[in-house]
């Protein structure tokens, strides 16, 4: 049982942190979310492990827990961690990371769902408790919105 | 997949989560404890005592109508706290404590956070405090501790609840639930905000419209995370009970805190305590 939790917490918890980190923008809560859901979902891994999607589940609970409790709140007050600036490490382009925490927030949920967790439209739109006609719409919106954005950047920096 | 999905995915990649496996474990084992002995005292604890005193064992009687009459208590008392003027050159000033539970590998320790914040009307004002091992302190200019417009907030019952029905009702979560958030954010809101801190009307309805709310508890008289008696109110989603809990003389927050519904026990890393506030004159002063 504990073997097939390790398992499950090495393959996911990286896909994990990025969704969550996406969908909440801040790196600190998302830790702390991420950290939490995998806590609880080892706790009750003889259940979660029967779950049609554990890393959904995991998510979802990740998410869930950012959006409630004193941290939610301090965040939304302040806007950002304070002092030190908390952030991942440079990311391999931060325009990208920048261009995707811009999005709106369902955008931003349903790129951290079907790219970085990979989860299908069916899966997404489950977590989201959405039609997966949505999930489709919002990636597609997204995904413009994203190569505009990307491609202008790019048009920019070309020298003169 | 194409250029723009595979940029996405490597950007994001270097990012990995630093808990490693042994924390988790060590964390899941603690509340796996905490369950048991929670299972074992109230055997004890039923066997030892028989009668009137049983019930007050129990957990609470979380009867929807007794929460309701509870809130609309608070609503009354809120509405009768004299109105406060926080002048242009004054500041909120307000204290949060809050606890949380980490551990590294088998080694598990409690974390605490201590933030105190001094909020002019205009929005500029100062924060500093604590968190784990770091202290900070900022200067924020004018309008920096607003990142949302609360002067929007109506203090008319129908319209307030119109308006957390629409806040609520983008968060992809239970309504029922999320309004009991969205008015928890609001009250805890009126403990710092010169906004809100100034509206006892406000306050009495957020208490007004929490009493309408399908799902909400009355958890009773207990204390806060640093030991004041208070009076709680709770809404239970996904096994886990968000706890509100409140000075029944004043109708103020006391403290919020997330309890377990298996074990009882209250969830590490997740209570908080709004220890103090008040108006005063400089962004070093105390109440």
């Amino acid at each position: 049982m504990e073997d097939g939790f390790a398992r499950f917490y090495e393959t996911n918890k990286d896909r994990v942190l990025r969704t969550v980190y996406v969908c909440t923008g801040d790196p600190h809560l998302a830790e702390d979310a991420v950290s939490e859901a995998f806590t609880r979902a080892c706790s009750r891994w003889g259940k979660v492990s029967r779950h049609p999607s554990p890393v959904a589940w995991v998510t979802k609970t990740a998410v869930n827990y950012a959006r409630s409790s004193w941290r939610r709140w301090t965040r939304n007050r302040t806007g950002d961690v304070p002092e030190g600036h908390y952030t991942f490490d440079d990311p391999l382009d931060r325009s990208v990371v920048e261009a995707v925490l811009a999005l709106p927030e369902r955008q931003r949920q349903v790129i951290g769902l079907r790219l970085l967790l990979d989860l299908s439209t069916e899966q997404a739109a489950e977590v989201l408790g959405v039609a997966p006609g949505t999930i489709t719409a919002h990636l597609h919106r997204a995904l413009w919105s994203l190569r505009t954005r990307l491609v202008t950047e790019v048009s920019a920096d070309e020298p003169c | 997949m194409n250029l723009v999905e595979e940029r996405i995915k490597q950007s994001f990649s270097p990012i990995e989560l630093s808990t490693d496996l042994a924390s988790i474990r060590a964390l899941a084992r603690r509340r796996r404890y905490v369950r048991a002995v929670s299972f074992t005292t109230s055997i004890v604890a039923l066997a030892l005592v028989v009668g009137i005193v049983v019930p007050a064992l129990l957990p609470a009687g979380h009867e929807p109508s007794a929460a309701a009459d509870t809130l609309r208590q608070l609503s009354e008392v809120a509405a009768k706290q004299p109105a406060v003027t926080v002048g242009p050159d004054q500041y909120v000033y307000s204290k949060i404590q809050a606890r949380w539970e980490t551990c590294e590998g088998n080694d598990c320790v409690l974390q605490q956070a201590v933030q105190e914040l001094w909020i002019a009307p205009d929005g500029s004002g100062r924060m500093a405090g604590s968190r784990g091992s770091n202290s900070y302190s900022e200067v924020l200019g004018r309008g920096e501790f607003n990142s949302d417009d609360l002067t929007k907030v109506p203090t008319d019952v129908d319209a307030l609840r119109s308006f957390i029905r629409e806040r609520a009702s983008k968060a992809d979560q239970p309504l029922d639930y999320e309004m009991f958030v969205v008015v928890g954010d609001l009250l805890r809101e009126s403990f710092s905000s010169p906004v809100l801190y100034e509206s006892p009307q406000l306050r009495s309805a957020l208490f007004e419209v929490a009493s309408t709310l399908p799902g909400v508890e009355l958890i009773g008289d207990t204390t806060d995370g640093i030991g004041r008696p208070g009076i709680a109110v709770g809404y239970t989603e996904g096994g886990i009970r968000h706890e509100l809990i409140f000075d029944p003389d004043t109708s103020a927050i006391l403290g919020d805190r997330d309890v377990s519904v298996r074990s009882g026990g209250t969830v590490p890393g997740s209570w908080s305590a709004y220890v103090e506030s008040g108006v005063v004159s400089s962004t070093n002063a105390h109440p």
